[in-house]
């Protein structure tokens, strides 16, 4: 019964109303599951963010109440004692640098891939495509990071991320075919050089496809927690997720600290998430779309 | 431009072609390299070639711990699978429609896939803790006594439920954006035919849903044989190897056991989960392309 009034719901004009009953106990039952599935969504991060303002001694009584008192301390003790300052900046840092890199190199690859400027375009073209279908050869990364003394540096972490440049190109590469090339040809009669054409003329008018992409990498890396795991094992240089893993292990009976260091590494992705949600959207799920 | 810009092209080219083929094309491919030494991660110890050593301490001195994992992994494959796209299909079908606060429940639903493996998995290890924990509350309150990721029989199972609900978000979009490019017409003309709602979603929408179908499903397979995050920051694989797939299974062979870190041996089970996937991939994408054809 659900079911067929959800379908008559899709559908743009209602049959005539001949079984009145039945229509308005589907609907009652549609409005219950749809309520059920808000719920089992919400409560989860309801009930964190309910112990993270409670105080130790009411999370043993009884964990499922109201804080009372609100104890707002647990953040600020969380933030400290788990050193979320130097995760927190190390994200940004390795957040920025990778976004800024990838889109960079990823351009300008990109680029001359799409006008066809290369003996061999397309060989190139199929080439990093392939990165979206290889595996990850975590090991043999290791192994080339250890031997160039970048394992365990920021830099190392950073070319990593960078090297995975097969879904940018490709996503460019398709936006920039949309660009008239009459434009190349203008400014090749003006004389300008080839990689500042690139970043002055087309950078520009790429960048909607940019933001997006940046936009989806830098959730990616604020979540990375595998890559930390393996190739960061100094906690100084460690990003926020792998952070709040450390915290979790160190502090595995306090509940209510785990529950605050939770929301301070959700919380920059929520507020991101409220204002740019239809991007967010878009972005992650544009390849399965096309695909 | 092109004929006149020489070198330049090239050397745009350069930084990002450099480092795609030390840092991606090398280790994708230098796996199988590794799967025939002795490499043990640690920067001085010389490196020897074993031959197939590592495949045959797997399939015979290991065989125990293969098939676990393999098992493991089926069942954790085969349940995410299925159980996300039925689920994922039901619910964008729900969606996908006038009702009020939908678009609130898509938003909330999508949510994880944003918060990533580390803020989802600590958040359900609250809601699971065996102390105060709302789901262990719950079942006592039934008179069930449970640690659910704490023991053996149900540590998997608890995964998979967290697994699910994390990536339902994203296979419910790609239905929704599936279901929005089907022609309203469609379905108009089938009602003018007498055909039912649920016959309707059966015979239309999910025919025409089909290439939304074939790429969730693929996705949930290649994802759920190589992923592996979820699992790490909730069980590491445990209680007793309960829930180690082959993905975690290598993870934790190759870098995170502390007695013993193997990452050549770790190579030789690598390679064997690629050829599973490779496999199911090749003949899933035929079925499924198949179907749609018929479809």
């Amino acid at each position: 019964m659900i079911r067929q009034h959800t379908v008559d719901l899709a559908v743009p004009r209602r049959r005539a109303t001949g079984v009145r009953f039945q229509l308005r106990s589907a609907t009652v039952a549609a409005y219950a599951l749809l309520a059920v599935l808000g719920l089992i969504y919400l409560i989860p991060l309801v009930f964190v963010l309910d112990v993270s303002l409670m105080s130790t001694r009411q999370f043993a009584i009884n964990a499922a109440s109201f804080p009372d008192p609100v104890t707002w301390s647990n953040y600020p003790t969380a933030w400290i004692k788990g050193t979320f300052n130097t995760y927190f900046v190390n994200s940004l840092i390795y957040t920025f640098a990778i976004v800024c890199g990838t889109l960079v190199i990823s351009t300008l690859a990109a680029f001359p891939i799409a006008r066809g400027h290369l003996r061999g375009t397309n060989a190139f073209y199929i080439l990093f495509l392939s990165g979206i279908l290889l595996p990850v050869g975590y090991i043999p990364q290791f192994f080339i990071l250890q031997n160039l003394g970048l394992y365990n540096t920021q830099l190392g972490y950073i070319l990593l991320w960078c090297s995975r440049v097969a879904l940018p190109i490709f996503v460019l590469t398709g936006f920039i075919k949309t660009i008239p090339s009459e434009l190349d040809d203008a400014a090749a009669i003006d004389g300008c050089p080839y990689i500042r054409y690139v970043l002055q003329i087309i950078v520009p008018l790429l960048k909607p496809a940019l933001s997006v992409v940046g936009l989806i990498l830098a959730i990616r890396v604020w979540n990375d927690i595998i890559g930390p795991v393996i190739f960061l094992p100094s906690k100084g240089i460690k990003p926020i997720s792998a952070g709040l893993l450390q915290f979790f292990a160190e502090n595995a009976a306090d509940w209510t600290l785990i529950a605050a260091a939770i929301l301070i590494t959700a919380l920059p992705l929520i507020l991101l998430y409220v204002f740019a949600q239809r991007y967010i959207v878009a972005g992650i799920t544009s390849g399965a779309i096309k695909g | 431009m092109g004929r006149t810009a020489g070198i330049w092209p090239y050397v745009c080219l350069a930084p990002a072609l450099a480092l795609f083929l030390l840092l991606e094309i090398l280790p994708a491919l230098g796996t199988s390299v590794f799967s025939l030494t002795d490499y043990t991660g640690l920067p001085n110890v010389p490196i020897h070639w074993v031959g197939l050593d590592n495949y045959t301490g797997l399939f015979a001195a290991q065989q125990t711990f293969l098939l676990r994992a393999l098992a493991v992994t089926a069942i954790f494959s085969l349940l995410v699978t299925v159980l996300q796209n039925g689920f994922a299909v039901l619910i964008a079908w729900l969606l996908n429609s006038r009702i009020r606060g939908q678009l609130a429940v898509r938003s909330l639903i999508f949510l994880p896939v944003v918060l990533g493996a580390t803020v989802n998995g600590l958040t359900w290890y609250v809601m699971f803790n065996p102390l105060q924990g709302p789901v262990t509350l719950l079942l006592q309150h039934f008179g069930i006594r449970a640690n659910l990721l704490g023991a053996p029989s149900t540590a998997l199972y608890a995964v998979i439920w967290v697994q699910i609900w994390a990536n339902l978000g994203f296979s419910m979009m790609v239905f929704l954006a599936g279901m929005q490019s089907i022609d309203a017409e469609i379905y108009e003309a089938g009602r003018i035919d007498g055909t039912s709602p649920w016959s309707a979603f059966r015979h239309l929408t999910i025919p025409l849903l089909a290439p939304s179908i074939t790429i969730n499903v693929l996705l949930a397979i290649i994802g759920t044989i190589t992923g592996f995050e979820l699992i790490f920051v909730l069980t590491d694989g445990g209680p007793a190897l309960a829930s180690q797939t082959l993905g975690m299974w290598v993870f934790n062979t190759a870098f995170f056991t502390s007695v013993s870190r193997l990452p050549g041996f770790a190579s030789a089970i690598a390679m064997v989960q690629f050829a599973i996937v490779f496999v199911i991939a090749i003949v899933m994408q035929s079925y499924l392309r198949r179907r749609e054809a018929v479809l």
